[in-house]
C-alpha cells in the first residue's frame, strides 16, 4: 500500500487550495471583474516581463504590484502568500550556492568560501523573480473561475476537443480523488501487521490498475451521456457575452504602465 | 519535475511552446475522425485518473516518499497520440488552475512530460512487449520518465538565468531520476498488468508486432 | 383510434464487445402519453434496455423503430426522445450545473432565447437557481440528481426514458420528481422509468414489462405486481404494501399509500 498519511495529506491540501481559491473566484473584486480574456493575456504578458529582465527594482516592483491587485481583488493575503510560498524558497535554495561560486570580487568571507557581490545579487534576483511570477499566475487562480477559463481558452483558438478534455478533467478529477480515497480507506482498514516495503508498491500497483481500468468504464458512461444529449464529436457552446467594462479598461492601462517601465529599466 | 517560471531563458519558452505545439498538433491530426466518437471523454477521464493517481505517496527507502508521473501509463492505455493529449490535459489544468508548474514553462513541461515520457514509454513498451511483458512495462516506465527528467535537465542548463550549467542539470535531473523512475517503472508494470489481466482486449496487439 | 406508436422494439438481442449476452428476444411498445416502468432484478439487462430504447447503443439484432418512421435521423431522435442515465455523475459532465442544462439545447443548436427561458423555467422548477454556477462535485446527492434531471428536461422532450431515477434520491427529490413526471405526462410526455424496487412503480406507470434477460411477461401495473409468483420466481421484493393487502385478504390489493387508506377505511367503516 502507499503511504496512507502522506497521500490523505497531499489530497486534502489540493482540495483545499483549490476551495479556498474557488471562492474568491466568486467574490466582487478587481480583477474578477476584468474580462477573462484580457485577464489572461495581460497576465501571462506581466510573467514575460519578469522572465526577461534582469533588473532587481522592476521584479520588485512587480511583485508589489501583484500584491496591490490581490487587495483590490479583495483576496487575503494571509492566504494567498502561504498558498505559492514553497516555491520561491524551493528556487532560493537551489540557487543559493552560487553566492560563493560567482566570480568577483568578495565582500564576505565564511568557512573559507568567499561571497561575491554578483552572487549574491544573481540569488536575490532569480529568487524574485519566480516569487515575481508564482505571485502573478497565482492571480488568475484566485481570480478565475474554471468554466470561464475554458471559455476564455475557446475564445483564443486552443481547439475545443482540447478544451472539452481540459473541462473533463477538472470536472472529474475532484470526483476521483474522492473515490481514490475511500479505496484507501478501505484497504488500509484490512490491513494490520506493518508491511514491507515492496509489498506495499504491489498493493499500491494494484490499487492504481483497478482505479485506472474504472476510469474506462466511466468514459464509456459519459460518452453515453453525452450522446443521449446531442453529442456529435464538439462541445458546442452558446457564444458568450463579453464585456469590456472599466475594469478591463483600467487593467489594460496598469498592463500598459508595467510594460512602460519595463522598457525604461530595458534603456 | 514541474518547471515554476522564472528559471527559463524567455527564448527557450518559445521554442518548447513550438516543439510542443507541433507535436499536439500531429498527434490531434492522426486522432482525426476518432475524436468525433467516445475518444475525447475517453482521454478526459484517463487524464483525470492519471491526475488523481499522482496524489499518491509512494514510500521509497530512507523515509521520504515520491510520487509517479504517469505518462508511461497514458501512452501504453491510450495509444501515444491519445495519450499525449491526455498528459496535456493534466498539465494544463495543473498550471492554470492549481498553480502547479509556470505557464511560459507550460511548454518544456509537456514536452518532458506530455511527450517524451509517453511516446517512449510507448515505444518501449511495443518494441518489447512480445518478448517479456513485465520487462517491457517496466523499461517503459522508468526509461520514459528518466529520458524525460533529462530533457528538462537539458532545458534548464541551456537557459542562461539559471546559472547551473549544461552538465550539471543534466546529470542531476538524469541521476535524480533515473534513481526515482524505478519507482515510476514498477507502478507502470504492476498497474498494466492489473488492468490487462482484468480487460485483455484494452490494449490491442498492433498488427505489425503481431505478424 | 389506433394509438401513435413512438418506440417499438423488436426481438431486440444485444451483445456486450466482451461477447456476453445482455438481453434477448426483446419486444416492446410504447405509445404516445403512456407511462410505462420496465421491471427487473439487478444484472436484468434494464439498463440496456433503455439504453437501446433511447437510440444510445445499436442492437446486435433485431430493431428500434422511432416515431413510426425508419428513416430518422440521429438528430431528431435526440431532440424528441430524452434519456436520464442512473448515475447522475456521470449526466453531468461540464464545470457547472448551469452549463449541464446548457449542453443539450447548444448541441442540438436551439436558439438562445428560446433556451434562456427552458433555463430559467427548470430552474425554478427544480430549486436549482442558487447552485446553475457551482460545479456538479459540490453538491448534494439530491441536488446532483434533480440537476440531472434539467439538464434531460432542457430539451423538452416527447419521450423521457429514466434509468434507475429514484434510486439515490432523499425522499423529498424523489417526490418532487415524480409529480413533475406525472405533470409532463399529462401534458403528453411519454414516460418511462426502470426499477429494480417496485414500491414507487404504481406511483408513475400504469405499465409494466418485467424484464430477465427477455420479456417475461407484460400487463397492466396491478397484475404484474400483484403475481406474487412472477414477482418472486424473477427475484424481486414484493411491495410491502402488496403483502399486507392479500394476507389481509382485501379486494382488490392497493398498490399506494392513498389507496391503502382508502381500503382500510372501507373495512373499518364495515366492521
Amino acid at each position: 500500500m502507499v503511504e496512507l498519511a502522506g497521500t490523505i495529506k497531499v489530497i486534502s491540501k489540493l482540495l483545499r487550495d483549490f476551495l479556498i481559491a474557488e471562492e474568491y473566484a466568486y467574490k466582487a473584486g478587481f480583477l474578477q471583474g476584468v474580462d477573462q480574456r484580457i485577464k489572461l493575456i495581460g497576465i501571462f504578458l506581466l510573467i514575460v516581463l519578469a522572465v526577461s529582465t534582469q533588473n532587481i527594482f522592476f521584479l520588485l516592483f512587480l511583485f508589489l504590484f501583484s500584491l496591490a491587485m490581490v487587495l483590490l481583488s479583495n483576496v487575503s493575503l494571509k492566504i494567498y502568500l502561504p498558498r505559492f510560498g514553497f516555491i520561491p524558497t524551493f528556487a532560493f535554495i537551489i540557487v543559493l550556492p552560487w553566492i560563493f561560486l560567482m566570480p568577483g570580487q568578495p565582500v564576505l568571507s565564511l568557512v573559507g568560501l568567499n561571497a561575491t557581490m554578483p552572487g549574491i545579487m544573481y540569488v536575490i534576483t532569480f529568487t524574485l523573480r519566480v516569487t515575481a511570477c508564482v505571485s502573478c499566475i497565482s492571480l488568475l487562480l484566485f481570480t478565475t473561475r474554471v468554466s470561464d477559463l475554458l471559455h476564455t481558452l475557446r475564445s483564443l483558438k486552443i481547439p475545443d476537443p482540447l478544451v472539452d478534455m481540459f473541462g473533463l478533467v477538472y470536472r472529474y478529477l475532484f470526483s476521483f480523488l474522492s473515490e481514490l480515497h475511500r479505496m484507501l480507506l478501505g484497504r488500509e482498514c484490512r490491513i494490520v501487521s506493518e508491511q514491507k516495503l515492496l509489498k506495499k508498491w504491489n498493493d499500491g500497483g494494484k490499487v492504481v490498475g483497478n482505479f485506472l481500468s474504472r476510469t474506462f468504464s466511466r468514459g464509456e458512461n459519459v460518452y453515453k451521456a453525452m450522446k443521449a444529449r446531442g453529442y456529435d464529436g464538439t462541445f458546442r457552446t452558446y457564444p458568450q457575452d463579453y464585456k469590456i467594462g472599466a475594469k478591463s479598461v483600467v487593467f489594460i492601462v496598469l498592463v500598459g504602465v508595467m510594460v512602460g517601465i519595463w522598457l525604461v529599466t530595458r534603456l | 519535475m514541474h518547471i515554476p517560471d522564472g528559471f527559463m531563458d524567455l527564448w527557450i519558452c518559445a521554442v518548447m511552446y513550438i516543439i510542443s505545439a507541433v507535436v499536439i498538433v500531429y498527434s490531434a491530426r492522426k486522432l482525426k475522425g476518432k475524436l468525433e466518437g467516445p475518444q475525447v471523454p475517453l482521454i478526459g477521464m484517463v487524464a483525470a485518473g492519471i491526475f488523481a493517481a499522482q496524489m499518491l505517496n509512494w514510500p521509497i527507502p530512507g523515509g521520504t516518499s515520491a510520487h509517479f508521473v504517469g505518462g508511461a501509463i497514458a501512452g501504453i492505455l491510450l495509444g501515444p497520440y491519445a495519450g499525449c493529449l491526455s498528459m496535456v490535459s493534466v498539465l494544463t489544468i495543473q498550471c492554470l488552475v492549481f498553480g502547479d508548474g509556470g505557464i511560459t514553462a507550460l511548454g518544456a513541461n509537456i514536452f518532458s512530460m506530455a511527450i517524451v515520457d509517453v511516446f517512449v514509454g510507448y515505444w518501449i513498451f511495443t518494441a518489447l512487449r512480445q518478448r517479456n511483458l513485465d520487462v517491457s512495462l517496466f523499461l517503459a516506465g522508468w526509461i520514459g520518465i528518466w529520458l524525460g527528467a533529462t530533457a528538462t535537465g537539458v532545458v534548464l542548463g541551456v537557459s542562461s538565468v539559471f546559472a547551473y550549467g549544461f552538465v550539471t542539470t543534466v546529470s542531476v535531473m538524469g541521476i535524480w531520476h533515473g534513481a526515482l523512475g524505478i519507482i515510476e517503472g514498477i507502478i507502470s508494470m504492476l498497474a498494466i498488468k492489473f488492468v490487462l489481466d482484468r480487460q485483455p482486449d484494452l490494449i490491442p496487439v498492433p498488427k505489425e508486432v503481431v505478424a | 383510434m389506433a394509438r401513435d406508436k413512438v418506440i417499438e422494439a423488436r426481438k431486440v438481442k444485444y451483445r456486450y464487445p466482451d461477447g456476453t449476452v445482455g438481453i434477448e428476444k426483446v419486444d416492446l411498445e410504447l405509445c404516445r402519453g403512456e407511462k410505462v416502468a420496465i421491471i427487473g432484478p439487478n444484472g436484468s439487462g434494464k439498463s440496456t434496455l433503455l439504453e437501446l430504447l433511447g437510440g444510445l447503443i445499436e442492437p446486435t439484432e433485431g430493431y428500434v423503430k422511432f416515431f413510426a418512421n425508419e428513416s430518422i435521423d440521429h438528430y431528431e431522435i435526440r431532440r424528441r426522445v430524452g434519456v436520464l442515465l442512473q448515475n447522475s455523475d456521470d449526466v453531468l459532465f461540464n464545470p457547472t450545473v448551469r452549463e449541464d442544462l446548457e449542453f443539450g439545447p447548444a448541441q442540438l443548436q436551439i436558439p438562445k432565447e428560446e433556451f434562456d427561458k427552458t433555463l430559467e423555467d427548470i430552474s425554478q422548477l427544480l430549486d436549482l437557481k442558487s447552485y446553475l454556477n457551482k460545479p456538479p462535485f459540490r453538491l448534494s446527492e439530491g441536488q446532483k440528481q434533480r440537476a440531472a434531471f434539467g439538464s434531460v428536461l432542457a430539451l423538452k422532450p416527447e419521450v423521457l426514458l429514466l434509468d434507475e431515477p429514484f434510486s439515490s434520491v432523499d425522499i423529498e427529490t424523489k417526490q418532487s420528481m415524480i409529480k413533475h413526471l406525472n405533470g409532463l405526462n399529462e401534458e403528453g410526455v411519454t414516460i418511462v422509468v426502470t426499477a429494480h424496487d417496485l414500491t414507487t412503480v404504481p406511483l408513475i406507470a400504469d405499465r409494466v414489462y418485467l424484464l430477465n434477460k427477455s420479456v417475461m411477461a407484460e400487463g397492466s401495473t396491478r397484475d404484474i405486481l400483484t403475481d406474487l409468483e412472477l414477482l418472486k420466481n424473477n427475484s424481486l421484493d414484493i411491495p410491502p404494501l402488496v403483502e399486507l393487502g392479500i394476507r389481509l385478504g382485501i379486494n382488490s390489493v392497493p398498490l399506494t399509500v392513498d389507496e391503502a387508506v382508502e381500503r382500510l377505511r372501507k373495512e373499518f367503516d364495515k366492521s
